[in-house]
């Protein structure tokens, strides 16, 4: 992601005019739907759920809109570009991650929860804590993702306009920053969805002009495409043979592992796709949105491998390097190429296009991130586990375990509770007390501030970390999300005799365990690329830590619960697997 | 539904609805098709990444032209994900949804 020298065969001069054009273009039109879109409705359920109801084609567009960062549509290909093979396998663990996303997870989770992750959880385990925990790792996973989009949007717009000075990258992430905090704080769910609607179409469009486009240059021949790739690699027939990245010693290849591993179980519990699902109404519809995202996402990534060959074909690697040392610009080098060479006007209208969706790609993935990490701040971590904890009534701890079933006077005053934990009341049954009514009104703008107060703690982190590579953080974050919030939630909705300190533990058991091991890894110490080149304490070998977090995560969360003093609710289990699986009583 | 004060004790209608022939129809047909197939795609999975770091000899061995071994399993995990994601789809439409929700409103009408 960080290079010094400008592209060789990248427009020059007035051929950025047109880019800067349309990236103006792209911002405008973000804030005209933000603004629109901000109009309707300042409730809870808009705010965090964009009043569910979205159609799920338009949910499936809006998820493959979360999950293609820019790091997947320049990253992917520009991997491929470099190192052929390597960077295929990187797609693939993108992609088949969605089977988990559907089969495990979209529609239990649909039922079950009401805006964020911590939702289900809170469902069955009524503790602070362990809302606590799962909206505090659901912060941390999204700022690492957040900081990796927005180091990438840095250097990618720096170079997609034409400079590379330090300067140029600040203020870039200081502007996406911006941006992103006035999407999130006016438009909310309903002005991000959207965003994600127009930029997944614009990408998937712009794939497909470019690959029709290579097609047709190779006359369909995809054979053809491979050879010639492999041919301008400059490594020849190891380009299409594993291991050009990921292959010269056992730890580098036990590091591939760990990232697969990370990537296939991460995206299941990345809180901006799991949020995603409270947009449309049934769990049905979150079924069929999962199904075309799997369309749009792999399609997108088969034509990604394609457009990857086609850039060393047709440039070739030592170009695509020499441009950028990470790859990242590719794909608009491979426009400018297919629309007819530098200094052709198709060459530079194609180029400016595929910038000009990079950015808007940037812009949405961030905007979705921020909110995605207000809500858990604000739901999780002030309303359910702050706010929400039982005032003057610490007798209740042992009373909702036993006393449910007593006179009606108990359970109304555990109602109101379970309102404040799992949020079972609604914007308008909350009209009959007045109270709670409130405490959404005031959830909101903590929200609203939270989405501030983040975007500001994003943009000091990223132009801190400007020097760390995007790919490692993606897929820091995977091995976070995988370790922290998967073993929980499949924990949560299968596991019967599950407890609340087996969640709690089985969150801290990965999320510290991940942590650590990168703090101690070779990214931060210790190589002339890490984030501390100068220092050595690194004693982990790996750069990914998920092959050994995310077994520690679901470890932890079995002794705990085995530990555990005491058993689970049974009749909390019956209400989230009751409500899991028919929808009875989902919101 | 939600916002009114619950009449009846919600914890007896969901333990009774769980343990009803028709969710426990619901559950089995669920979970006999997700534990199986999520066990199958994450073996073949993490078998075909751990196959770049066991066996890079076998994944170089040529098959067609300029694709080797490598490439036709990375495509067969592209083409395996469209299907299960389709035979997923297709249980869940013939299998599950009718009977959840009428079973889904059957519950509420209790919860009322």
């Amino acid at each position: 992601m960080r290079t010094a020298t400008p592209p060789p065969v990248a427009p020059t001069g007035d051929h950025h005019g047109l880019a800067v054009v349309l990236f103006a273009v792209v911002v405008l039109v973000t804030l005209a739907i933000t603004f629109w879109a901000g109009r309707r409705g300042g409730a809870a359920e808009d705010f965090y759920a964009g009043g569910r109801d979205f159609t799920p084609l338009q949910n499936g567009f809006a998820l493959s809109g979360d999950y293609l960062s820019a790091a997947s549509f320049l990253g992917v290909a520009g991997l491929i570009a470099l190192y052929g093979y390597d960077g295929v396998l990187y797609s693939i663990g993108f992609l088949v991650a969605w089977l988990v996303v559907l089969m495990l997870v979209a529609e239990l989770v649909r039922n079950a929860g009401r805006y964020t992750l911590a939702d289900v959880l809170a469902l069955r385990l009524r503790r602070r804590k362990v809302r606590a925990a799962a909206g505090g790792a659901s912060v941390v996973v999204t700022l690492f993702y957040l900081v990796a989009q927005m180091v990438g949007a840095g250097s990618l717009v720096a170079l997609l306009l034409g400079t590379n000075s330090a300067q140029a990258r600040t203020w870039t992430i200081v502007a996406v920053g911006g941006l992103m905090i006035v999407y999130v704080t006016i438009g909310g769910m309903r002005a991000t969805t959207w965003i994600q609607i127009v930029k997944a179409f614009l990408l998937v469009a712009g794939s497909v002009v470019l690959t029709v486009l290579l097609v047709v240059r190779f006359h369909g021949d995809v054979l053809e495409l491979m050879r010639q790739a492999a041919q301008h690699s400059g490594a020849g027939q190891r380009y299409l043979e594993p291991g050009l990245k990921y292959g010269k010693s056992f730890t580098s290849r036990l590091d591939f592992f760990s990232l697969g591993l990370a990537l296939v179980l991460g995206t299941a519990g990345l809180p901006h796709i799991l949020s995603r699902f409270y947009t449309v109404p049934t769990a049905r519809a979150a079924r069929r949105s999962t199904m075309w995202a799997i369309g749009l996402v792999g399609g997108f990534y088969l034509m990604a491998i394609a457009l990857g060959l086609g850039a060393t074909a047709l440039i070739g690697s030592a170009e695509v390097r020499q441009a950028n040392s990470a790859g990242n610009t590719a794909v608009p080098l491979l426009a400018l190429v297919l629309g007819g060479g530098n200094g052709s006007t198709g060459g530079v209208v194609l180029f400016a296009l595929i910038s000009a969706i990079a950015f808007a790609t940037i812009l949405a993935v961030v905007a979705g991130l921020t909110l995605a990490s207000s809500a858990a701040f604000a739901h999780d971590i002030w309303a359910g586990a702050w706010r929400g904890r039982p005032r003057g009534s610490r007798g209740s701890r042992g009373g909702r375990a036993r006393g449910r079933r007593a006179v009606v006077p108990a359970s109304r005053r555990e109602r109101g509770e379970a309102d404040a934990w799992t949020g079972t009341g609604t914007a308008d049954g909350a009209g009959a007390d007045g109270a709670p009514a409130v405490a959404e009104h005031d959830e909101v703008l903590v929200a609203r501030v939270a989405a501030v107060g983040i975007g500001a703690v994003a943009i000091v982190l990223s132009l801190f970390a400007q020097q760390l590579n995007v790919a490692f953080l993606v897929g820091l974050a995977f091995a976070v999300a995988a370790s922290a919030n998967l073993p929980v939630l499949l924990y949560s909705l299968f596991w019967r005799r599950f407890t609340a300190r087996g969640a709690v533990w089985s969150v801290y058991g990965g999320l510290i365990p991940a942590v650590v091991l990168v703090a101690f890894s070779p990214v931060v110490s210790g190589t002339k690329v890490a984030l501390f080149p100068g220092m050595d304490f690194h004693w982990f070998p790996l750069e990914n830590p998920g092959v050994v977090s995310i077994p520690l995560g679901f470890l932890a969360g079995w002794i705990g619960t085995l530990t555990s003093p005491e058993p689970a609710d049974p009749d909390r289990y019956a209400e989230l697997e009751v409500r899991a699986l028919t929808g009875a009583g989902a919101v | 539904m939600p916002g009114t004060v619950p009449e009846v004790d919600r914890t007896e209608v969901y333990r009774a609805v769980q343990r009803s022939a028709a969710f426990q129809r619901i559950r089995h047909s669920y979970r006999t098709f997700v534990f199986p197939v999520s066990g199958v795609f994450l073996a073949w999975y993490l078998f075909y990444v751990a196959a770049q770091a066991a066996a890079p000899a076998l994944m170089r061995r040529p098959v067609a032209g300029p694709v080797n071994v490598a490439w036709l399993l990375g495509l067969l995990q592209f083409a395996t994900t469209f299907l299960l994601a389709w035979m997923y789809a297709r249980n869940a439409r013939t299998k599950r949804d009718r009977a959840a929700l009428s079973l889904r409103w059957d519950t509420q009408d209790q919860l009322r």
